[in-house]
């Protein structure tokens, strides 16, 4: 009995300050994606790679825009976005405080807008996406 | 949101906390004014301008009154009511844990939320081994057929007031496995959920802060964004 | 290896062979004709001294070839000087008749055989004639009859009405006897399973366990998805043996397109393997004195179990390791900082896990509930071709990481611990003796690590091709078997965990105790339900 008294006295208090403390995630832990839109075309490759669907776009070819989503209800922190991302516009960060009331408060939208074949006038692509391919003259390889 | 399958909640008195938790009886209450309401315009087009209906019309009159006095009161006690049971939420929460289908990493997140670095109970949460005994619900996995009805008998057997928190990726959405022919898709599509904790799973400080969140004790730090590009 | 000529041990069943291949070295692939496998099955069970390690059904009619029937066994190489030295992987595939969906069961002389049969029965609909117990397992009575998931024709997202059958559970007749059902909501944190105990007083005369609520359609889904994002929900089968059902998914396709992952990669993919068993071995030593009210115990096990799973944050961004594996090798290297973190962290668990098993696991009351409760004998493990930790305990020496070296196992010297009693503290003894192992495997890895890439590109895989992969996760043996198909999908994906096998043999282990001895019981063989139902 005495050696269990001693194990616990020398254990001492090992609990942790949160939430009255920080309690920071640790270098390279997968957390929330965000997303810069200054780096991102709306090219929809992370919503291809993404495999539990949180990341999800609809063309709606009336209004000439794609509609972006990403649902932190769905994700699953794996970063293949992040991998799969040509213009690293995803990264995973370190935040991990996402319980919320309700669905809409976990969601990231976005609109782009589609551009249109100079020949048949139908939407292909977004416009940012047709701008950059222009620029580089290469397509989306990595 | 209703709960779905052969499962029927039982007749609802006047929900007091239907508010806080979004919950919508299956049945459709007799609200006594609206009643009355519809008696009186049924009345009035048959209003001959006889004593009788005059003596019929005053009364209807002094029961409309009436009745409107009664629910502007069951308002005010309604409120204060809920922020009653927010108060005494803030002290203390007792969980039962169900988990409908996860892969059980979430479950052991939250075992671990009663080692002693987290130690869960210095804030007055507590696991408890019945349902009858819970505040709150803590669902983690997208609900499997076969534990569906499991599911529902144990969210009857809470008694009011009573908070649902979905825990994971699956719990919240269906993670991985959506809608398929053994997982319905997440909790919320067979119950209503107050609380969700995304992650995969949530580390344990996540789900103390949902917790937390519950108890009003912590502000949500998430909100919704957006980005449209300029024309 | 197999050396030795395919005739000398078949010789009796040569006129049934049909063909054979060699995809890997250590896995043979015999096509044998319809109507002989019960023979041959029992014939290598009884005389070559094989271990049913699998059974798998699978619908490939769209490829012009019927129903199929893949039996695995592991036998002891042929020539070898132990059995122990050399084992291989031998596949019997027979073709069951689409107008005739029905099979010759083996279940009455393997007993290992019963759940593979019912389960695919309920998934493909094809008979086991002659199986002692045909009930209904994977789908419960709210599915309606004459619907098969797994077949090719189902849809994985068709959600079929509720039907409204009955189960039947074996009754227990007697003067006295009452039956107790417990769960499948259970009181603790704890898994959903249904137990009927059917006790006198305290003592426990009969329990049936009833599982299968977790049963999410994994092994469905993962023919929708690309063969890179199955990696995914391969990591997501179970949260405590997440990493191995990884590592084992990746073998199997990295077998199937023929590359060698990195020598650099092999290393980490041990040390992580390793690390994924002592969080689980140190856990689950807690979490027997949480089972036997030693609350010290609880609070000290948990604490260190906490330790490590913050390493593992550290080391991989996630708590139980995922996120780490792909197919081809490893997304994240590991640097050299994070090598003495791992060094210095597993020295101080060493020393705190020793002093507090020292102090445990010797204390009377402690060993007064541990010993002689809950004891399965060699021969029912036998017969149930229980694996890993529970099996250990119970005096049958296997370990896939000795017996089918993968990864750099056959790098490192370590010990497998082996125990007769059978009880829990056998149990608990093989795992605290594991976990020091694990330490020791650990600290000779990283002493070793090469330099190198941790990555080869693997783009495509060719179609049609089938081939195992296994690992020993801290449960026990996995086995998965894909088979893929054309351009980046899966066509079958059948996982076998260990909780798989050894779930039956959890309640033969009951009768006999007292009723709260089966938490006990139950947290001595810890296996997970999830990898269990899929």
């Amino acid at each position: 009995m005495f050696r269990i008294l001693k194990k616990s006295l020398s254990t001492g208090v090992v609990t942790t300050g949160y939430p009255k403390g920080q309690d920071p995630a640790p270098e390279g832990f997968r957390g929330r994606p965000e997303v810069d839109f200054e780096k991102c075309t709306g090219c929809k490759v992370c919503s291809e790679a993404c495999p539990s669907g949180a990341i999800s776009y609809e063309d709606d070819l009336e209004e000439g825009v794609r509609r972006w989503r990403l649902s932190y209800a769905g994700c699953l922190f794996c970063g293949a976005c992040e991998e799969q991302c040509p213009y690293g516009a995803i990264t995973l960060s370190q935040f991990y405080e996402m319980a919320s009331r309700n669905k809409e408060d976990l969601s990231v939208t976005a609109t782009f807008r589609l551009g249109s074949c100079s020949h048949c006038g139908q939407y292909y692509e977004t416009e940012r996406e047709i701008q950059r391919a222009r620029k580089e003259g290469s397509h989306r390889c990595r | 949101m209703k709960p779905n399958g052969r499962f029927s909640a039982p007749e609802k008195k006047v929900p007091i906390v239907a508010a806080r938790s979004g919950w919508q009886p299956l049945v459709p209450l007799h609200n006594p004014l609206s009643m009355v309401k519809a008696h009186k315009s049924c009345a009035s087009t048959i209003d001959n301008g006889s004593q009788t209906m005059d003596r019929e019309m005053i009364k209807l009159q002094r029961v409309e009154q009436n009745l409107e006095a009664i629910e502007k009161s069951l308002e005010e006690l309604g409120a204060r009511l809920s922020e009653r049971i927010g108060k005494i939420f803030g002290r203390s929460l007792h969980i039962r844990e169900v988990d409908s289908g996860s892969c059980n990493a979430c479950e052991w997140e939250i075992t671990a939320l009663s080692n002693p670095v987290y130690d869960l109970e210095r804030f007055g949460i507590y696991f408890v081994a019945s349902p009858r005994h819970a505040d709150v619900l803590l669902v983690t996995g997208p609900v499997t057929r076969n534990l569906q009805t499991a599911l529902l008998k144990t969210y009857e057997a809470t008694p009011e007031p009573k908070l649902v928190i979905a825990v994971g990726a699956c719990a919240c959405s269906g993670g991985l496995f959506h809608e398929g022919y053994a997982s319905a898709g997440g909790v919320d599509k067979v119950l209503p959920v107050d609380i969700y904790i995304p992650g995969c799973p949530p580390r344990p400080q996540a789900i103390l802060q949902g917790l937390l969140l519950a108890m009003d004790k912590m502000d949500q730090k998430m909100r919704k964004q957006e980005f449209a590009e300029e024309s | 290896m197999i050396d030795t000529p395919l005739h000398e041990w078949m010789a009796p069943f040569k006129g049934t062979i049909l063909g054979s291949e060699t995809p890997v070295p250590n896995e043979l692939y015999l096509t044998v004709k319809p109507g002989t496998c019960a023979e041959i099955c029992k014939y290598l069970y009884d005389r070559q001294g094989a271990s049913l390690v699998a059974m798998v059904g699978s619908d490939e009619r769209p490829l012009n070839e019927g129903f199929n029937l893949y039996y695995f066994f592991s036998l002891p190489s042929p020539g070898a000087p132990t059995p122990q030295n050399s084992r291989f992987f031998l596949n019997l595939r027979t073709k069951v008749d689409e107008r005739h969906p029905e099979f010759t069961s083996i279940t009455p002389w393997i007993p290992a055989a019963h759940w593979y049969e019912r389960e695919i029965q309920d998934l493909l609909g094809l008979k086991p004639v002659g199986h002692p117990d045909p009930r209904r397992l994977v789908l419960h009575e709210n599915w309606p009859e004459g619907l098969y998931p797994l077949r090719k024709d189902f849809d994985y997202k068709t959600q079929p009405p509720r039907a409204q059958e009955d189960f039947e559970m074996n009754p227990v007749e007697g003067e006295g006897v009452f039956e107790i059902p417990v769960g499948p909501v259970h009181a603790g944190i704890i898994e959903p399973g249904h137990f009927r105990f059917s006790s006198v007083g305290e003592e426990i005369l009969n329990l049936e366990a009833r599982l299968f609520y977790k049963h999410k359609g994994t092994e469905k889904l993962a023919e929708t998805l690309p063969f890179t994002q199955g990696l995914f929900l391969a990591e997501r089968i179970c949260g405590v043996c997440s990493f191995s059902h990884a590592t084992s998914y990746c073998q199997a396709l990295e077998k199937i397109a023929g590359v060698e992952i990195p020598e650099r990669a092999q290393h980490l993919r041990t040390i992580l393997l390793e690390l994924e068993r002592l969080y689980n071995h140190v856990g689950d030593v807690g979490n027997i004195c949480a089972g036997t009210g030693l609350l010290v115990g609880n609070a000290q096990g948990t604490l260190l179990k906490e330790k490590l799973m913050q390493l593992n944050e550290i080391i991989t961004g996630n708590r139980y390791l995922r996120g780490m594996n792909t197919i081809g090798g490893l997304r994240r290297d590991l640097s050299e900082k994070q090598r003495l973190l791992i060094l210095s962290t597993l020295r101080q668990i060493e020393k705190e896990f020793k002093e507090l098993t020292d102090v445990i696991m010797f204390l009377s009351t402690q060993r007064d509930r541990l010993e002689t409760t809950g004891v399965l004998p060699r021969t029912v493990a036998r017969d149930l071709g229980v694996v890993g930790v529970a099996a250990r305990a119970s005096g049958l020496d296997s370990d896939l990481r000795r017996d089918h070296p993968y990864a750099a196992y056959d790098k490192v010297s370590f010990k497998v611990p082996l125990r007769t009693e059978g009880d829990v503290s056998a149990r608990v003894w093989v795992r605290i003796e594991e976990a020091f192992e694990s330490v020791h495997i650990i600290e000779q890895l990283l002493e070793t690590l090469p330099r190198g890439d941790i990555r080869v590109e693997v783009k495509e895989l060719p179609p049609y091709k089938s081939v195992l992969g296994y690992t020993e996760s801290p449960r026990g043996a996995n086995l998965h078997w894909i088979m893929t198909s054309s351009g980046s999908y899966l066509y079958r994906y059948k996982i076998r965990s260990a909780s798989y096998v050894n779930w039956p043999a959890v309640p033969l282990t009951v009768p006999g105790n007292i009723v709260p001895d089966f938490p006990l019981i139950n947290k001595s063989f810890n296996l997970c339900y999830s990898c269990t139902d899929l």
